[in-house]
């Protein structure tokens, strides 16, 4: 026993400790102790720490430990057996404790009730998004034909196909169960058929399909009437949705009703389901394919359709793909041939092509380049991003409970303390306070289950979805799980060090706070403030954003402008003598008609040539008629417009950016060649140019302006499918109410159409607001849940630092300095978090956000120090009151216990 | 009298029983270290110890803790009366063969 400072090893003692668990070994130890002194003064402290391991394993290998392990097991305050009523009790006292407390519990509570509810709303939405076409049966197994057009100059991924290849997969390539192909939409499709009182009833339908009888037997759409597999195989007949027959027959049986469509009576010969709101079809009558002319006829070329194709089970869609081009070559080419009159060879070589692949009908909705083409499409990194914002919102409601926990070490310290002096283990006072945490994370979910049930309406206002929380044994399953890892994700590292504490410090009473914890805690504070003030900061910059696109100047007028939205079948003398009264209104300023209108439709690209230059390029092209430019405030450059005077189906008018794509200096009086591709027939015609007109944005804010060229509409009898009417302000109730009895009065038989070109334009930036709205919810919440942990942490600092204050006070200290003396530190934090969160979020905007806009505002700097400015004066707020309640406590309150 | 005694079992027993009221744990080992001079582990005394003691040949208390080894105590180890009756028991048998087979054990040649 002489030297006293060499001890055992601390490895082999923990090793021996942890095996024996709590086996009573303390003879043991003391011998294995005995000894290695003993053998201290026989050999060296080498050998010596050697022999104790020796003894030590020789130990743990014996039957002894063995033989008082299993006797430990039965001893009635065995950690291993952990019995009800010691569970019964850990909940007893946390409940306690938690209502002792109250203030700091409803803080937990909310806390993360309100984190919760976001996460989880966010989930449901991003479950929504995900289960696009996964309802199907053997969905797995189908596929989308998407067409990738090739030019010269640039490919284009196209969701449409031309429809004669559904048969030739399934006829040549053995692995291709099934192929159907659809086209559609028919829009504004006038349906009628006799009413229950034998009157004529006529309607506008919208999203009219044709499809081939495969359709519905690859597509497992419930069929509530008729034959799943012949009810599309004869022409003329019609299957109607369940919603579509309930409009127009109410209660009666729509089954084997006739109905005429475009001169064609057809037979309805099956209802089935409207397509769930998570599959990207859309359509609310089918009509039979064959019905349609040219759908009998070879087409290889042109798409018309879409084709979907279910594979044999185990047939490998790559494999397949590999096909296609021979598939091209020999289908499409000689088609080609014979419509264009030019070598399939040549064409290709041109650098021209189609290519044609195959991609999984689970993954049609979340495709960037919106491949399922009857709704708007999915956007997969928004559900990324959503996924990441659930996560932080989580840890940020984690991390309150984790900092007001450890926060409070100091007052749970001397329980602790006692608690351990009077025998009870490490891992009980853990389970003690894991249940702590149990119950608050319970009571925060289930109150979060209520704040979603309340709240789920408007979120799916806001989102445009039926989101819905079901009441099975799924979702119980799924809190159940949420609450547990909950509790341990915010439970585990408190418990574990409010555990730790050595009853020995503790009672002793001069126990502090470690600046260990205050670190950490500090460190939390950062990244919640990280966190919530970038996704404020991105959500403003989004916000500006999308206030800039609703506000630009587009290059004409669209304040106090309606759009009358006919087609393409309107008469040309109904249009024009329309346009006439609608001119003589007083509400009118003018008023014109149009087959392409900026931001809506009509305007497609076309081939040209100029007279210099032997390139053939393709160029946007909008049809006009006579004062449309003048109506719309096109501004004029040079030359003239279109006029009522001349005659100008061979002129055209050319934006800025096509005299200079075209590369001509003096642009008045030049030629340019028009070649016909659209049908094929390559027909070539030329135009003078009569006039230059300013840029304007014919498309959204999304693409930059392109060349374009302005034909009349002369050249296609004049037919207009918009008229536009330009009213004086204030005018706008009166200007349309006369408009649509003078469309009535007119056209009695036709649905009158009006919008507002302003409405029309904000429908455009719908996905951005959309996503700018729920951006600014979930940042907000986020940045609330974060002030509440502050809250409860500056209460806490505040308790702590009473007596530290009221010293402070008798020694002269104003209200002043106490107050800053306690916001310092909170400031500080927030400030750290500005000065991480700024750069971050600004980068995030600039490369990923902003980038998709071909017209974006800068990110100006005072945007993102006016957030900073603002989380801080938040901050400050919010532990205002603790701090101003500890600073103006009268001293004789604070110290008079001492 | 069931069960029967092993060599190192009755080794371990006749120590308790020489040391009398010192017996625990060091000293047991010590002491049958330097009469048998042979080394032993402390596991496998332990091992023989809690065998015994399951037999009821031994039994043992926890001593009075003390300035040595940091406080922690001493378990100390008594040969109950059934381990007396099975020394006695293995001794007898053994002087019975020994007094038949003395003529035969005589180390002198």
């Amino acid at each position: 026993m002489k030297e006293q400072n060499i001890k055992p090893p601390n490895f082999v003692d923990q090793l021996f400790d942890w095996y024996c668990g709590n086996a009573p070994i303390e003879d043991l130890r003391g011998d294995m102790e005995e000894l290695f002194y003993t053998n201290l003064g026989k050999m060296s402290v080498t050998r010596a720490k050697l022999k104790y391991l020796q003894q030590a394993l020789s130990l743990i290998f014996s039957c002894a430990i063995k033989k008082r392990k299993q006797k430990s097991a039965y001893h009635q305050y065995s950690k291993q057996s952990i019995n009800l009523s010691m569970i019964k009790n850990y909940l007893k006292i946390a409940f306690r404790n938690l209502i002792g407390h109250k203030a700091y519990t409803f803080i937990n509570v909310l806390g993360l009730a309100i984190g919760m509810a976001s996460c989880i709303m966010l989930a449901l939405y991003i479950q929504s998004e995900l289960s696009y076409d996964k309802g199907f049966i053997d969905a797995e197994s189908i596929h989308k034909l998407i067409l990738e057009r090739k030019y010269p100059d640039q490919t284009k991924i196209q969701a449409g196909v031309p429809h004669s290849f559904a048969s030739v997969l399934v006829n040549d390539y053995p692995e291709v169960e099934r192929a159907t192909t659809i086209c559609g939409p028919f829009d504004d499709m006038i349906i009628s058929y006799k009413g229950s009182d034998k009157t004529n009833l006529k309607f506008l339908e919208n999203d009219v399909y044709a499809a081939d009888s495969s359709f519905f037997r690859i597509f497992s759409f419930k069929i509530l009437k008729g034959d799943r597999k012949t009810m599309l195989q004869h022409p003329k007949s019609m299957v109607l949705t369940e919603s579509t027959a309930k409009r127009h027959f109410g209660d009666e049986d729509a089954f084997g009703k006739l109905i005429t469509m475009s001169g064609d009576v057809f037979t309805v010969t099956g209802i089935c389901e409207d397509p769930p709101a998570n599959t990207h079809f859309k359509f609310g009558l089918v009509i039979s394919i064959h019905t349609i002319e040219r759908f009998n006829l070879d087409n290889f070329n042109r798409p018309d359709s879409y084709c979907y194709l279910k594979l044999k089970e185990g047939a490998n869609p790559s494999a397949l793909e590999s096909k296609f081009p021979k598939m091209v070559d020999s289908y499409a080419a000689a088609d080609f041939e014979r419509v264009n009159k030019t070598s399939w060879a040549d064409y290709k070589r041109a650098g021209n092509g189609y290519a044609y692949f195959l991609r999984p009908l689970t993954s049609i909705y979340l495709d960037p380049a919106n491949i399922g083409g009857m709704k708007p499409s999915g956007n997969i990194i928004l559900v990324r991003i959503l996924v990441g914002i659930a996560i932080l919102i989580f840890a940020i409601a984690c991390i309150n409970f984790i900092n007001l926990a450890t926060a409070r070490s100091n007052e749970r310290a001397r329980e602790v303390g006692v608690r351990k002096v009077l025998g009870s283990f490490k891992r009980q006072l853990v389970f003690q306070f894991l249940s702590e945490s149990f119950i608050v994370s319970f009571i925060g979910v289930g109150l979060a289950a209520i704040l979603i049930i309340v709240s789920l309406p408007y979120f799916n206002l806001l989102t445009d979805k039926n989101l819905q929380i079901a009441f099975n044994s799924q979702t119980a399953f799924g809190l159940a799980v949420l609450i547990i890892v909950l509790s341990l994700l915010a439970g585990l590292y408190p418990s574990f060090v409010l555990s730790s504490f050595k009853p020995v410090n503790v009672l002793k009473g001069n126990f502090t706070a470690t600046p260990k914890g205050k670190w950490i805690r500090s460190g939390l504070v950062i990244f919640q403030f990280w966190i919530s003030i970038s996704l404020v900061i991105c959500t403003l910059i989004m916000q500006q954003q999308t206030t800039f696109l609703s506000q630009k100047d587009l290059g004409y007028d669209r304040e106090e402008l309606l759009v009358i939205e006919g087609d393409f079948h309107m008469k040309p003398s109904f249009a024009r003598s329309l346009v006439s009264e609608i001119n003589k209104m007083p509400q009118v300023l003018s008023s014109a008609g149009s087959l392409s209108m900026p931001a809506m439709d009509g305007i497609y690209p076309q081939q040209y040539q100029s007279e210099d230059s032997p390139e053939i390029r393709s160029i946007h092209t909008m049809y006009i008629g006579d004062e449309f430019a003048e109506t719309m405030g096109f501004k004029l450059l040079d030359g003239n417009l279109f006029s009522f005077a001349t005659n100008d189906s061979l002129s055209v008018i050319l934006n800025e950016s096509a005299v200079k794509t075209f590369g001509l200096s003096n642009p008045i009086g030049k030629k340019i060649t028009f070649i016909e591709q659209t049908y094929g027939s390559g027909e070539q015609t030329t135009f003078t140019i009569i006039g230059v007109i300013k840029d304007f944005h014919y498309r959204t804010l999304h693409e930059a302006v392109n060349p374009l060229v302005i034909q009349s509409n002369e050249i296609i009898f004049s037919r207009m499918s918009y008229i536009v009417a330009k009213v004086k302000s204030g005018a706008y109730k009166e200007a349309i109410s006369k408009i649509e009895s003078k469309w009535k009065e007119l056209a009695p038989d036709m649905p009158f159409r009006l919008r507002m070109v302003d409405g029309v334009l904000e429908a455009h930036y719908q996905k951005e607001k959309r996503m700018s709205k729920i951006f600014t919810l979930f940042s907000s919440l986020s940045i609330f849940v974060a002030l509440i942990g502050l809250f409860g942490l500056s209460a806490y600092t505040a308790s702590l630092r009473t007596k530290e204050m009221g010293i402070r006070k008798v020694f002269g200290a104003g209200i002043v300095d106490v107050f800053f003396l306690l916001t310092s530190g909170f400031t500080r934090t927030v400030l750290i978090s500005f000065l991480l969160a700024a750069p971050i979020s600004w980068y995030l905007m600039e490369s990923w956000w902003l980038r998709g806009f071909a017209f974006r505002i800068q990110i100006s700097i005072w945007t993102i120090v006016g957030v900073g400015i603002a989380a801080l004066a938040l901050a400050l707020v919010t532990v205002t009151y603790q701090s101003v309640k500890a600073a103006i406590t009268n001293p004789t309150r604070s110290l008079r216990n001492e | 009298m069931k069960g029967y005694i092993g060599e190192f079992e009755e080794l371990v027993l006749l120590t308790i029983a020489s040391l009398g009221e010192d017996a625990y744990g060091v000293s047991i080992q010590e002491n049958i270290e330097k009469i048998s001079n042979r080394s032993i582990s402390i596991g496998a005394l332990y091992s023989t110890i809690t065998r015994l003691e399951e037999k009821g040949l031994t039994k043992s208390w926890l001593g009075e803790p003390t300035q040595e080894r940091g406080g922690r105590r001493k378990r100390y180890f008594e040969i109950t009366h059934q381990g007396k009756l099975s020394l006695h028991h293995v001794k007898d048998l053994r002087d019975a063969l020994w007094k038949l087979s003395k003529a035969n054990l005589s180390l002198a040649k």
